[in-house]
């Protein structure tokens, strides 16, 4: 992280130096298309040089930033919620929730297996492998579940943001948040919890 | 509307609690629910840990030799191109 206190030299080219990367990969794990994340990237950088009288010293350089990049993220996903109906289940590919409940739960609505508890979440976030894990099981959710939960978890967006610029009843959202959770939690399962060499003697 | 939720019910409810408070009667279900269940509250534990490995994964930066790199040389050069005539252009009266 930089620190720096203010943009006293407001040099567009310092800022791409010091922050692009990690705007770019932010912007990434939204979009997951490079394209669209180095275009992104590219308006928050020109919003910033437009609004840089208004970068109050007190923020790092870089929240400010990626709380801009956060704003031109929603709005290329709102603009794109309206042109394609975000609520059209075949689009989903793959990977995608209805099989997966019935997969999970019998007829019901029980666990199929037993429910095994993770541990520590702390020791969790310190382990490499964990992240391995969480990054693939991430980029395997269909691309509505990840740009719902993208918005809800990596921009912190609330449920009212996220339904607006998604377009969709709250009703909805809060499904699709439950899809993406549930995928998740499957997924690592199976490629982190079940894997034996995850942790190191314990 | 039934007291009794099966886990799917309560396993949605506890999602549907990480982004927003629940309505009475939907938080006395799960609650009911959770007290009776061996397994939804060890679900319950595992989805605020997806919650909380969401916030970090947003900042988390790979650079080290992470899956995804950062910006391409190219894009690099676009961006700074764009951004020079931009201040080019705007920067009367700065200074
Ligand atoms: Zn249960």
């Amino acid at each position: 992280m930089h620190n720096d206190s203010r943009l006293h030299a407001a040099d567009p080219d310092e800022w791409l130096e010091a922050h692009g990367d990690a705007l770019f990969r932010f912007a990434m794990k939204h979009l997951r298309d490079s394209a669209s994340a180095e275009d992104v990237v590219q308006e928050t950088l020109l919003a910033a040089l437009q609004a840089r009288d208004e970068f109050a010293g007190n923020a790092s350089q870089r929240t400010w930033l990626t709380g801009i990049l956060k704003r031109k993220i929603a709005d290329l996903i709102r603009k794109r919620s309206r042109e394609a109906t975000f609520e059209n289940d075949a689009q989903d590919g793959h990977g995608d929730s209805t099989e997966l409940t019935a997969c999970l739960f019998d007829q019901r609505g029980e666990w199929v297996v037993p429910q095994r508890a993770w541990g520590d979440p702390d020791a969790m976030f310190e382990q490499n492998r964990f992240w391995e894990a969480f990054t693939c099981c991430y980029d395997g959710l269909s691309p509505k579940l990840s740009t719902a939960f993208s918005l809800r978890e990596f921009s912190g967006l609330s449920i009212e943001e996220l339904c607006e610029i998604l377009n969709i009843s709250s009703s909805n959202c809060s499904v699709i948040l439950y899809r993406a959770r549930l995928a998740l939690k499957t997924c690592l399962e199976s490629s982190w919890f079940d894997n034996p060499m995850r942790r190191g003697p314990s | 509307m039934k007291f009794n939720i099966s886990c799917q019910e309560a396993s949605q409810l506890v999602s549907q609690q990480i982004d927003q408070p629940l309505s009475l009667m939907d938080s006395m279900r799960l609650r009911a629910h959770l007290l009776v269940c061996k397994a939804c509250p060890v679900v319950h534990r595992n989805f605020k840990a997806i919650h909380q490995a969401g916030l970090k994964y947003a900042l988390r930066d790979e650079a080290a030799g992470g899956a995804c790199p950062g910006l391409s040389s190219g894009a690099k050069g676009r961006i700074a191109k764009s951004l020079r005539q931009e201040k080019g252009s705007g920067d009367t009266g700065q200074l």
